[in-house]
């Protein structure tokens, strides 16, 4: 529903200006020619777009989850010796069968701490 | 060719985060097709604010586009792709704006001092247009030589007319006169012709500005 108001003289001419004015422009749009110097500017206008599109999607990646500080190694495992870490490991691994899934093949290259904190993560119910 | 969106920042709102399947309408949109599009719209809006006396060029045509782009990115502009087309929103946002514009140039314009009459330049128009007879606000100017334009076209007065009382919508043209769609359309191209074949003095004056 409209609701019309008293308008003056001149308010009326610019409601018939704007409507006239507002009229023309939709037929420029639709069937109007364009200037030969409008097709560069559009050019500039879609790179600019497309530049101002990625930084909107890269906003929206989620920022890097913060590095979680490690846990300090059990009482438990830090009195095992590096034979008795990997007699642990082997033990863990019969026990668990195939669930249990590590990246390292070579246990040469990892240091007993590493050792501990692997088995830690492969045990959580391990004794503190 | 400089062309830039303004970016606002600092100015204490939380940035705009707008969603994946809202970039990937505006992507889908915004092709180079609807930049000409909205360009000519834009070119077209522009003159109205010319009628004011305000000087137009280029720069302000792009102004008119590039700003109603910046402000969707922004956020100051919401835009939601599942109500309406990028370009009507844009579209809407550059009708407004040249509204603003013309509305604020007549109020600056009465307000303009000359110096050498102390008169306003308001005034000293409304003074010459009296002493030619002709009427004094540059708006009725363009309307009053529309309608002797007119004159043999009552279909075409009774849109300016309607225009007047705020009845735009062609729906609500249709409604007021009784038309069809045929003759609401054949009334419309008319009148849009006849806004071609003003006056020179009249049409130019506002036109050849923009």
């Amino acid at each position: 529903m409209s609701v019309r108001i008293d308008m003056t003289d001149k308010d009326k001419n610019v409601e018939i200006l704007d409507a006239i004015y507002q009229e023309a422009a939709l037929e420029a749009a639709e069937h109007g020619k364009s200037a030969p110097e409008d097709r560069p500017w559009a050019r500039e206008v879609g790179k600019r777009v497309q530049a101002r599109l990625a930084e909107l999607r890269r906003n929206l990646v989620p920022a890097a989850t913060p590095v979680a500080q490690a846990q300090p190694i059990r009482p438990s495992l830090l009195a095992l010796g590096r034979d008795a870490l990997l007699a642990k490991l082997d033990e863990l691994i019969a026990r668990l069968g195939t669930s249990v899934q590590y990246a390292h093949r070579n246990l040469e290259g990892l240091s007993d701490d590493d050792l501990r904190r692997l088995i830690d993560t492969l045990d959580p119910d391990l004794e503190p | 060719m400089t062309v830039t969106f303004g970016h606002a920042e600092g100015d204490g709102r939380a940035p705009f985060i707008p969603s994946e399947e809202w970039i990937e309408a505006f992507e889908a949109q915004a092709t180079e097709d609807l930049y000409l599009r909205i360009k000519r719209y834009a070119r077209a809006r522009a003159r109205l604010v010319a009628h004011a006396g305000r000087p137009i060029d280029e720069q302000y045509t792009n102004d008119l586009v590039q700003d109603a782009i910046g402000d969707t990115f922004d956020g100051v502009l919401a835009w939601d792709p599942e109500r309406v087309t990028l370009e009507r929103h844009l579209q809407c946002a550059i009708h407004s704006r040249t509204r603003h514009d013309y509305v604020h140039a007549i109020r600056f314009r009465q307000e303009r001092i000359d110096l050498g009459t102390k008169k306003t330049l308001a005034e000293v128009e409304t003074t010459l247009a009296r002493a030619r007879g002709e009427p004094e606000d540059a708006s009725a100017r363009v309307l009053a030589a529309l309608h002797q334009l007119a004159a043999r076209d009552p279909d075409v007065i009774e849109m300016l007319r309607l225009f007047g009382e705020q009845v735009i919508k062609k729906e609500d043209i249709v409604r007021e006169t009784g038309w069809n769609t045929k003759r609401y359309q054949a009334t419309r191209k008319r009148m849009l012709r006849l806004v071609q074949q003003l006056p020179n003095d009249v049409r130019e004056a506002a036109m050849a500005r923009a």
